[in-house]
């Protein structure tokens, strides 16, 4: 009879192959499944601390289009705070969630548009594999030039054309535009799963159909403040003007417990600090 | 065998292991051009002797040498960061490996990197396998399939009419100016992804570009585009013919332009 080797012989190369898959899969793909009873987490997120400076740009090029309403400037505030407090355009999320409901973000298919030179949305989510659409309601060449997890450099030459393109990877894309708008830029978060939600004007956020359980809450925000700037030449004014280049993303964590159809409320306090 | 000596020899399979499971994955320590392999392992001494210069030994493109380049001109390659002009592929997409081995054979016109021609075509593609172990993307990503160059029409008045149309429409003077001088409005603010000062292409000082010579190689920037740099991917705007009408438009500002060059023909190899 031939001799076998059990498989229990090589039972000490188990934290091998364990530690290779790990490392092969360290993140595990999102499951969608169906969500009964599932809670929701509701909450506001604030701002403390001293008011922050006003931050602008001269408008440098294009006027007509970029600055209809004459001011000359553009704000480039990115901490947009109301008078409670509230801060806009934070995206707060569930870290480390494995199951859930399937991706469905609002609005399901966003369109990014450049108008009067400057993003809109600032901030917008994008479900991984998701296709991006893009397009500019102005007459000027812009150009989106993405940074982060997607590289595609796209023109806008012609108004309202729609371009789309697939974004393969998770993470954080910063757009820019090369066409002499330095002051134009945004965000995009490539996002894996649908526990993403964009605070409105007054820090308002609302994640439902949580699944039961304990989780990490994370606040993030774009970086505020100009961590330095490229200088470059205006061809018109034959001024210099500066690119801002931004610092990096902030986040807070919180944990949150959620209940079968319940609602907890998760508040956020964000600061310079 | 004694059960201490029995234990031993279990860790070292087990460290064994864990090192051959860690190192095979790594298909990019190869770089296929053709028929040919190229190796990194043998990519490395090449690399050591003729790019290290320049592109420094961490691949960052901060060599010793880097300093004295031009700095009105494109700074060597960080490889580190996985972003290549000259491309057959659409515009975010790594490089095939035959786009990169084309750059090392062909150097990048109007910048510090010159033509590495004069090495073996083996030597060229261990150097290729070398450089992509410099960028995560190569393990991490899969280059998408090269574009598709439609086929060339024929040089008539109405096509160079439409080249211009397209040319205008297009708005490609914003940068590169009214004649193709490079000196549109947009022109002196443009900056690659480091930062650097990157000049548009001034279609009157030569008929070579960054990446080639012929006509298929300026139709294949239109619909790739430079990554890292400004010039955007033209593939959702220039479709069929319209390719060709921009290009036939586009060599009547190479005023020195020659069709069919000898440096065309040493290419063809």
């Amino acid at each position: 009879m031939r001799k076998t080797i059990p498989a229990k012989r090589f039972r000490f190369l188990l934290p091998a192959i364990a530690l290779f898959s790990l490392a092969c899969a360290a993140q595990t793909e999102y499951q969608a499944e169906a969500v009964t009873n599932g809670g929701t987490i509701k909450g506001t997120v604030k701002w403390s601390g001293p008011v922050l400076k006003d931050l602008s740009l001269p408008i440098t090029k294009n006027p007509d289009v970029c600055d209809p309403d004459k001011l000359k400037i553009r704000n480039l505030q990115r901490l947009e705070i109301d008078p409670n407090g509230g801060v806009a355009n934070t995206v707060v999320f569930l870290k480390n969630i494995s199951k859930g409901k399937a991706m469905s973000l609002s609005p399901a298919h966003p369109i990014l548009d450049q108008k009067n030179c400057r993003y809109e949305p600032h901030i917008l989510l994008v479900p991984k594999g998701g296709n991006m659409e893009m397009k500019s309601s102005d007459p000027i060449l812009h150009n989106i030039h993405m940074s982060g997890a997607a590289l595609y450099n796209l023109p806008f030459p012609i108004a309202d054309k729609v371009l789309s393109r697939v974004m393969r990877s998770e993470g954080v894309v910063d757009l820019k535009c090369d066409a002499g708008h330095v002051w134009m830029n945004a965000e995009i978060l490539v996002v894996a799963h649908p526990y993403y939600a964009v605070t409105d004007a007054h820090g308002n956020f609302e994640l439902t159909d949580v699944p039961a359980g304990d989780y990490t809450i994370t606040a993030w925000h774009e970086g505020w403040k100009i961590d330095r700037t490229e200088t470059v030449i205006d061809v018109d004014s034959r001024q210099e003007v500066h690119r801002p280049i931004f610092s990096e993303p902030k986040t807070w964590d919180q944990k949150a417990t959620v209940s079968a159809n319940g609602v907890v409320k998760v508040n956020f306090e964000l600061s310079d600090k | 065998m004694a059960e201490g000596a029995k234990h031993l020899v279990r860790i070292g399979a087990v460290v064994a292991a864990m090192i051959v499971l860690m190192s095979t994955p790594c298909k990019s320590q190869e770089s296929h051009i053709g028929n040919l392999t190229g190796l990194a392992k043998r990519g490395r001494p090449i690399y050591a002797r003729y790019c290290v210069g320049c592109h420094g030994e961490r691949g960052d493109g901060a060599g010793e040498n880097a300093p004295h380049v031009n700095p009105q001109f494109p700074q060597p390659r960080d490889f580190t960061v996985g972003l290549f002009k000259c491309r057959s592929t659409p515009s975010g997409s790594i490089p095939l490996d035959s786009d990169l081995f084309d750059t090392v054979g062909r150097g990048i016109n109007t910048t510090a990197m010159p033509s590495w021609f004069p090495l073996t075509r083996q030597e060229r593609a261990d150097l290729v396998a070398y450089i992509k172990t410099f960028s995560p993307r190569f393990r991490d990503e899969k280059p998408d399939p090269a574009v598709i160059i439609p086929p060339e029409t024929a040089l008539t008045p109405a096509s160079l009419e439409r080249g211009k149309g397209l040319y205008e429409a297009n708005k490609c003077g914003e940068c590169h100016g009214k004649d193709g001088r490079g000196d549109g409005p947009s022109a002196p603010s443009l900056r690659d992804n480091k930062g650097n000062p990157i000049p548009p292409y001034d279609f009157t000082t030569g008929e070579r570009f960054k990446c080639g010579q012929t006509d298929s190689d300026l139709a294949r920037i239109f619909l790739t585009g430079l990554d890292g740099t400004p010039m955007p991917t033209y593939v959702d705007y220039l479709q069929g013919d319209q390719i060709w009408d921009l290009i036939h438009y586009l060599r009547t500002l190479q005023t020195n332009h020659k069709h069919k060059t000898l440096w065309a023909r040493l290419f063809a190899d």
